[in-house]
């Protein structure tokens, strides 16, 4: 995790609220968490990987039961993960209970950053 | 993306894949052995859009869900198609020849799975990699290097977790969180490894006779049992 990293993802997460433009609940949320995804891979930073879901320490296919997925997992040049980004909008917090359930999946305990549109 | 549309599409692949059949979100050579290699379609929450993951996958470990540890996205990072892009079909045939064929070759026997697992650029200390090499040696019939692997399997999965927190950091501040007990899962691999480590050492006879009813096991839960 470095503070360029953090920089960048909040830039894109505000680009990615402008381009969804105003709105509110779950469904703007979800607008919001896409066009975030489009805005990270469009960074073309091979170290950050958009929608690689997680069970049992392994990468999983999304929607593989009880998988957990981050909205970005940040990888250093050997492949291991360095860290997770959780994008939330509005005043949406993370319960620990879901931050347990990210260590778990991904079985390495790395720092987990919220990014929070600017 | 639906099954249905993943069948759809994977079938146009065919003509690249000599021998391979497209089962749900996979496409992969019957009949399937020891390891279970192909391509897997993976959906995306954009309606059009999806991933394809070349891997392959050890059968001897049990699992109810493909695993992707020995893979990657065809395109690199996080590339998906579009699949109402009129290039798609051409397109994916190219990254099969390019990218999914040579990774899916000379996996015949056991042996090459290791060799293959071995040369993969994976985290140094990723417990999935020994534990498939250990499985996988214990299959080739080549104990000590197993028992080496399992070790070390069994080491990873350790309970390092006593006393330790983790981090989580939101609008700049810092909060340590209390990690919770080692999950079922933990449990459940590192006994496993340690029944495989103990049968090598004290009963090896029954080595193949295990290691077979877990395949068989990957292959219920995968609903693949009828391609065997």
């Amino acid at each position: 995790m470095t503070d360029d990293t953090v920089s960048q993802l909040t830039a894109a997460a505000g680009r990615a609220a402008d381009a969804v433009g105003e709105g509110e609940g779950h469904a703007y949320g979800s607008a919001v968490h896409s066009a975030f995804q489009e805005e990270v891979d469009a960074l073309g930073d091979s170290s950050l990987k958009t929608e690689q879901s997680f069970l049992n320490g392994k990468p999983v296919t999304y929607g593989t039961k009880d998988s957990v997925r981050p909205d970005v997992t940040e990888f250093d040049g050997q492949g291991n993960i360095k860290a997770v980004y959780d994008l939330k909008t509005g005043g949406a917090t993370m319960s620990a209970a879901r931050m347990q359930q990210i260590w778990e999946a991904i079985k390495v305990v790395v720092p987990i950053i919220v990014i929070r549109v600017p | 993306m639906t099954k249905k549309q993943f069948v759809s599409i994977g079938k146009l692949l065919l003509p690249s894949l000599q021998g391979y059949v497209v089962d749900g979100s996979i496409v992969f050579r019957p009949p399937v052995g020891h390891t279970l290699s192909g391509l897997c379609f993976e959906r995306r929450e954009t309606a059009d859009s999806f991933y394809l993951w070349v891997f392959l996958m050890p059968l001897c470990i049990p699992e109810d869900h493909i695993t992707l540890s020995f893979g990657k996205r065809l395109g690199g990072g996080s590339h998906s198609w579009e699949a109402s892009s009129r290039e798609l079909i051409p397109s994916l045939l190219d990254a099969v020849d390019r990218e999914a064929i040579p990774f899916l070759e000379g996996l015949e026997t056991p042996g090459d799975v290791v060799s293959r697992i071995q040369n993969l650029n994976l985290p140094k200390d990723a417990f999935y990699r020994y534990e498939a090499l250990g499985y996988m040696l214990a299959r080739c019939g080549r104990p000590k290097e197993a028992i080496a692997n399992l070790d070390r399997t069994i080491e990873l999965l350790g309970d390092g977790r006593a006393g330790r927190c983790g981090i989580m950091v939101d609008r700049g501040k810092v909060t340590c969180v209390p990690l919770g007990p080692r999950p079922e899962w933990e449990k459940r691999a590192k006994d496993r490894a340690a029944t495989l480590r103990d049968r090598l050492i004290n009963d090896p006879v029954a080595v193949p006779l295990l290691l077979g009813s877990w395949e068989q096991e990957s292959l219920r839960n995968l609903g693949l049992l009828g391609y065997r």
